[in-house]
């Protein structure tokens, strides 16, 4: 069934057809979350709240764009917002044991240094500006087209393009420390 | 320029590993879950109008009721009672011919 015809549904009255909208949508949701946020039990948080705030506000759902589209957005103001409140709370906590690390012969060493590395990363990605950091979430994470992430964020493909080499270049800077030549 | 591939690659793994990352299986259950309980909560929320409601209308029919019963009384045939309660009366004589009559 078409994303249209399940909406119709939903909105005169059969709840059931929401769930398989929310079982298409749940892990491109839950992507694009876990790319701002870097937590997967905050994600899953987030991403069950997404999918409440669009079913509660299916009705304003005009259809003008894709359906995805407007999650995608609905998703993205609800990850920064809950960023925004969690630092004005200051309850930045670290995130020990985020990274589910195989289960690989490594010595103590290497592992160490893999897991600053991957925690500056995290720093390096959180510390851009938010614009930049949407369009890299949604390229990278999501692997949308320009047009797609140019239509989620409301600006122009030329601006998209823009914002992931300014987003690339400032990674690239934050992160140049990483590897010191010898 | 090794040190930028590096960095890439780092922030490339990164990103692989965290796609990685599943979601708990029941994530659309849950939504729904919160969803059920959500249409319940606003059904109960009607419950404080239903009350005063019933409560309105249990007084309107004890009033109705009350009035209804009231209206059942009949004095007519209460004359030689009233004639016996009340000392201001004439003596009602039928009413001792009948008891002697008995």
């Amino acid at each position: 069934m078409q994303d249209a015809e399940l909406i119709q549904n939903v909105l005169s009255g059969n709840q059931k057809d929401y769930e398989q909208l929310v079982k298409k949508y749940q892990t491109n949701v839950f992507r694009t979350v876990i790319g701002i946020l870097h937590n997967k039990e905050d994600a899953e948080e987030i991403t069950q709240d997404v999918f409440i705030k669009a079913y509660q506000s299916l009705s304003s759902f005009s259809g003008k764009s894709a359906f995805s589209t407007w999650l995608y957005r609905i998703a993205i103001n609800a990850s920064i917002s809950y960023l925004r409140k969690k630092k004005r709370r200051g309850l930045w906590v670290e995130l020990t044991g985020f990274f589910q690390i195989q289960a690989k012969e490594k010595s103590a060493e290497a592992e160490l240094t893999e897991k600053s590395g991957q925690h500056l990363v995290r720093q390096a990605i959180d510390g851009l500006p938010d614009k930049q950091k949407l369009a890299f979430v949604l390229t990278k994470y999501e692997e949308l087209s320009q047009r797609q992430v140019a239509e989620i964020l409301q600006i122009t493909e030329g601006a998209v393009e823009q914002l992931v080499v300014r987003a690339k270049v400032n990674l690239r800077k934050k992160l140049a420390g990483v590897f010191r030549e010898p | 320029m090794n040190k930028r591939n590096d960095v890439d690659l780092l922030v490339e793994q990164f990103i692989v590993e965290e796609k990685s990352i599943e979601h708990n299986p029941f994530l659309s259950t849950r939504v729904m879950a919160v969803l059920d309980n959500k249409k319940q909560q606003n059904v109960k929320r009607l419950s404080p109008v239903l009350r005063a409601a019933i409560v309105s209308f249990g007084f309107a029919a004890a009033v109705f009721v009350g009035f209804a019963a009231g209206n059942l009384y009949n004095t007519e045939d209460k004359k030689a009672e009233v004639v016996l309660v009340n000392d201001d009366a004439m003596e009602h004589f039928a009413f001792y011919k009948d008891i002697e009559n008995e």
